[in-house]
């Protein structure tokens, strides 16, 4: 009964979709009141039917109702509890049921904040909302229905895969749905905007927040990956340029260059068709990632359903929602105004060449996963594009980018001379130049010592721009005063700062990993050991135990380093019946200067196992500097002057001294 | 620049085309590098008598298919229906290929299943299936009287394909047959690895070394985008193996890739090398940033002065006024 009203709650909302997309458009290009307000009322009513429809999914996993067939073929009764619960989303249809409802609680979420937005714009953004609302609540009734009985009811599932069986992997999919579907946002404000004709630096304020909100939940749902990856697949690698990392990637690299398209355009007026093209470029990022993993174009560990006849309909539904957003574009981006002019040396020309750089990148990335698909349609030939590529290509143009990202901020809008920068520049060097012979020197690596270097040149930039906005060294400020300064500066003045260091930490991260890891793999006998990096890991003990719904095999490795002992690991192996699958669970010792690895493979008392260890520096930093990311993004949401743009009243106009 | 404004639109459209022709394909059917060739030259055992010797001399003779199959492969279960058919027919040779198998399930799984076979090679570490570029089971090749491999099936052999694709490809044969001279049979000089092993290097650990990191350059074809270095399927370790050899025989890193590339294709390898059709794809990159570069310092260069927008006297009055007050205020 259950799942028939979860089905109803969805063919609901999307007639209610429908409705809000037309009352939305329309009424705004009539200028009906009412069919403005139907709009909001629509959105939000459609909010509450996705949230049930959702729900009464979750409850149907939970309670294990085997009648209902995704249930059947995801779950299994002695999953625990909360593996029964993010199993909802752990398939095609459910994850798509996410994405849907969180496209509509966004939906609503621009009613409830959108308030003091012109009435127009708001019911056209909200009439766009409720078109892609309904393309996907189409595509998930016509071809996905999560809600679809089978009879006769088996007595159990079929289980989950076992890799899925996960904290981390369990609330992933929501945070980076939470970023996909958020710059739907950007999209429909920036189609609504080019609807109306009309865009400025009001425009610009508005979509900041939406903006950063999402990138701040790509930003975590992108760690919490990797983060998986790396503890989960048993040998530590953190990213493998994979197509659906990729597709991942590339909304938040196009993502990153939008939040600072909005920034230029909300204090200056220009850039303002780079940022609307930018807002329809990421969401449609966001769509065609959607469409790669669940159509079987490319070949992927993440592939979800391999579905030609769902690739279809989800191509369809990017040609409607990008292609319409482009070609609109095309017709209207005229009408709208050049902003202020800006001299080559000044902050709008460093952001300029900030947009160049992560647009590039993003094309380079695209290219490299696009490409096999490209060869293959032309020639026929297969070939496939892997880590080598875009580690050659995308990590000069970062080193580039953050070059430029350390001092374009140092510079003053509009127009601004180097020189008047020189102090801190030369300071910043005299810092990052000895970090890199240093570091070449006793890393035995040039382009590890280079990276180290850029990295330490980010971090004195942005130490040095905090420091200004909070106007230390300035003549009347004394530390008394500073904690004052402190809470009265705005937001997104800190989180610039927590961003673009948190970047340099990934940065130490990333180059410390790619040149300085090491590994070793050997069959070890009881009492037998291997080294590497200077530590000792030492086989003790093999035993088994019975989990929850697994029997695993579990290794007892001792770490020692110059005969002190530092830690304990237990690497496992566990055998999931159900399923009839294997996992390895490696075990690591975590340190904030680096994570000792070690997993545990095949083997007996006689032979030995296969023991892989694993020494890796500064790992933790990669993910430690880009949730800094994540937290400085959600700070500068929270920036009080988002308060006043959406306040009622205007702010009073400062007194005129006359 | 009105026509600019379409560039967006138009690079989708092409897009979309892409992506379109991509739904009609399946990126994990990699093509045989291997029609048209001899069949590898190969001597292995015969999977119910250890001491028989079979090589590839003895395919020679009469068109067959060429099954790789295994006890382990359920696959392999839809088409061995078919097989026996054939058979029982007495329609077209059939010789086996056991692959990564144990000769004892092997055995086991036949005498429940049926024996459709003439002759049944065991190839219980892949020394013949790398060769013959196999990414799976169960997979079927058809070679010619003269023992070489003219046609790949990838997948079961259901009824459905042996009428539509396998039957036609073996009547060809049987015409071309009219036309042309009856092969010799030849004794199998070939020189098998196993035998002949010219060990050039000894080097435990520059052999381990070397062997690393060409592993790490080759994908595993049965895999989801890892090299074999990564890899833990069986196939993977077969081939790391191989590599190995070569690189103990003497083979650069290249020759080793190369060995694998005249099996598998370029698609064996991680990184695309730079040829006519990847040319693209490590020219784009360079070509963005130096548009990009160029186009963002001519509009630096082309930058309009911006008096309008500066200060005025009245406007810096006002800021110092306000400044003074807040300063008094607080």
């Amino acid at each position: 009964m259950l799942a028939e009203i979860g089905q109803i709650a969805l063919i609901l909302a999307l007639f209610i979709s429908a409705l809000q997309a037309w009352m939305g458009l329309h009424g705004a290009h009539i200028g009906d009141r009412r069919a403005m307000v139907f709009a909001d009322r629509g959105a939000i009513a459609q909010a509450l039917l996705c949230i049930l429809a959702f729900g009464l999914l979750a409850y149907a996993f939970m309670v294990s109702d085997f009648s209902v067939q995704l249930v059947t073929a995801n779950s299994h009764t002695s999953k625990p509890m909360i593996y029964k619960f993010s199993g909802t989303w752990g398939n095609h249809e459910g994850s798509m049921l996410l994405w849907v409802m969180i496209m509509a609680l966004f939906g609503a979420a621009m009613v409830w904040f959108g308030k003091t937005l012109p009435a127009g714009l708001r019911a056209r953004a909200i009439g766009v909302q409720g078109l892609t609302t309904t393309g996907f609540l189409a595509f998930l009734i016509f071809s996905s229905n999560p809600f679809t009985r089978m009879s006769p009811i088996p007595e159990n599932g079929v289980g989950l895969n076992p890799l899925l069986q996960d904290p981390g992997l369990a609330i992933h999919p929501p945070f980076l749905y939470l970023g996909y579907v958020g710059f739907s946002v950007a999209f429909s404000f920036a189609v609504a905007a080019l609807i109306e004709g009309r865009v400025d630096a009001m425009w610009a304020r508005w979509v900041r927040p939406w903006v950063l909100l999402a990138w701040s939940f790509l930003t975590i749902g992108i760690v919490l990956g990797s983060v998986w990856a790396y503890y989960e697949l048993g040998w530590g690698g953190w990213w493998f340029w994979d197509p659906v990392e990729n597709v991942s990637f590339m909304p938040w690299l196009a993502g990153t260059a939008l939040l600072h398209s909005t920034l230029v355009a909300q204090a200056r007026g220009s850039f303002i068709r780079w940022t609307l093209l930018l807002a329809i470029t990421t969401f449609s990022l966001s769509l065609v990632g959607t469409f790669i993993v669940r159509s079987g174009v490319l070949t992927s560990v993440h592939a979800f359903a391999v579905d030609p006849g769902r690739g279809i309909f989800i191509l369809a539904l990017l040609v409607l929602a990008t292609g319409g957003a482009l070609f609109l574009y095309a017709l209207r981006s005229g009408r709208i105004a050049h902003g202020a002019g800006f001299q080559l040396q000044s902050r709008e020309s460093g952001l300029v060449l900030n947009n160049v750089l992560l647009v590039v990148s993003t094309a380079t990335v695209f290219l490299g996963t696009f490409y096999p698909l490209v060869i293959d349609a032309m020639t026929g030939d297969k070939i496939t594009v892997g880590p080598p590529y875009f580690e050659r290509t995308f990590g000069p143009i970062m080193a580039v980018l953050i070059i430029f990202m350390a001092v374009a901020p140092l510079l003053k809008w509009r127009a601004d001379n180097w020189r008047r920068i020189q102090k801190a520049l030369l300071i910043m060097l005299a810092l990052a130049v000895p970090t890199w012979i240093a570091v070449a020197a006793f890393g035995n690596s040039v382009l590890g010592g280079l990276g180290i270097a850029l990295a330490v040149w980010l971090l004195t930039g942005s130490v040095f721009n905090y420091a200004r906005k909070l106007r230390i060294g300035d003549a009347k400020s004394t530390a008394g005063n500073l904690l004052k300064r402190f809470a009265i500066l705005p937001g997104a003045a800190h989180g610039f700062a927590l961003a673009h260091i948190g970047l340099a930490l990934t940065t130490i991260g990333v180059v410390s990993m790619g040149v300085w890891a090491d590994e070793e793999v050997d069959r070890l006998k009881l009492g037998e050991s291997i080294s590497v990096a200077g530590y000792e890991f030492r086989l003790e003990d093999v035993r088994r135990a019975q989990g929850p719904n697994y029997i695993s095999e579990t290794g007892q490795v001792v770490i020692e380093r110059n005969g002190r002992r530092i830690g304990v690991l237990n690497p496992e192996q566990r055998m999931y019946p159900v399923e009839r699958n294997n996992t390895t669970e490696g075990a690591m010792e975590v340190g904030a200067t680096r994570i000792l690895y070690a997993a545990k493979g095949d083997g007996n008392l006689e032979d030995g196992w296969v023991v892989s260890v694993y020494y890796h520096p500064m790992v933790i930093w990669i993910w430690i500097g880009a949730l800094m990311m994540a937290f400085g993004g959600l700070i500068a949401v929270a920036d009080r002057r988002h308060a006043y743009a959406n306040r009622k009243a205007p702010v009073p106009q400062a007194v005129a001294a006359e | 620049m009105a026509w600019s404004r379409f560039i967006p639109a138009g690079a989708f459209v092409i897009l979309v085309v892409f992506l379109g022709i991509g739904l009609t394909r399946d990126p994990s059917l990699i093509p045989t590098e291997m029609i048209n060739r001899d069949m590898p030259a190969f001597e292995l055992t015969e999977l119910y008598d250890e001491t028989q010797r079979v090589t590839d001399a003895d395919l020679i003779g009469e068109p067959a298919l060429v099954n790789v199959f295994g006890s382990w492969c359920v696959a392999c279960l839809q088409e061995h229906p078919t097989l026996m058919q054939l058979n029982q027919d007495d329609t077209v040779r059939i010789v086996g290929v056991n692959w990564r198998d144990g000769r004892d399930d092997a055995i086991k799984w036949l005498q429940r299943h049926g024996d459709p076979y003439e002759t049944i090679i065991f190839d219980g570490e892949s020394d013949l299936a790398i060769e013959m570029g196999v990414t799976g089971a169960p997979e079927t090749f058809i070679l010619d009287r003269t023992g070489r491999i003219r046609f790949k099936q990838i997948g079961p052999i259901t009824s459905d394909v042996w009428r539509e694709t396998i039957r036609p490809v073996l009547d060809a044969l049987a015409a071309e047959e009219l036309t042309t001279p009856a092969p010799v049979r030849v004794e199998s000089d070939a020189v098998v690895d196993s035998d002949v092993e010219n060990i050039v290097l000894t080097d435990l650990d520059l052999i381990g070394a070397r062997t690393e990191a060409v592993s790490k350059t080759l994908r595993c074809v049965v895999c989801q985008n890892q090299s074999i270095y990564d890899s833990n399927a069986p196939l993977a370790q077969d081939m790391r193996r191989l590599v190995r050899k070569r690189v103990v025989a003497g083979d650069s890193d290249e020759e080793v890739r190369d060995y694998m590339r005249y099996r598998y294709g370029d698609y064996v390898l991680m990184s695309p090398p730079l040829q006519l059709n990847t040319f693209l794809l490590w020219l784009v990159p360079l070509a963005l940033v130096l548009v990009g570069g160029i186009w963002f310092v001519l509009r630096g260069r082309n930058a309009a002065p911006t008096v309008d927008d500066a200060l005025t006297e009245a406007d810096r009055n006002r800021v110092a006024a306000a400044l003074a007050k807040a300063e008094t205020e607080t």
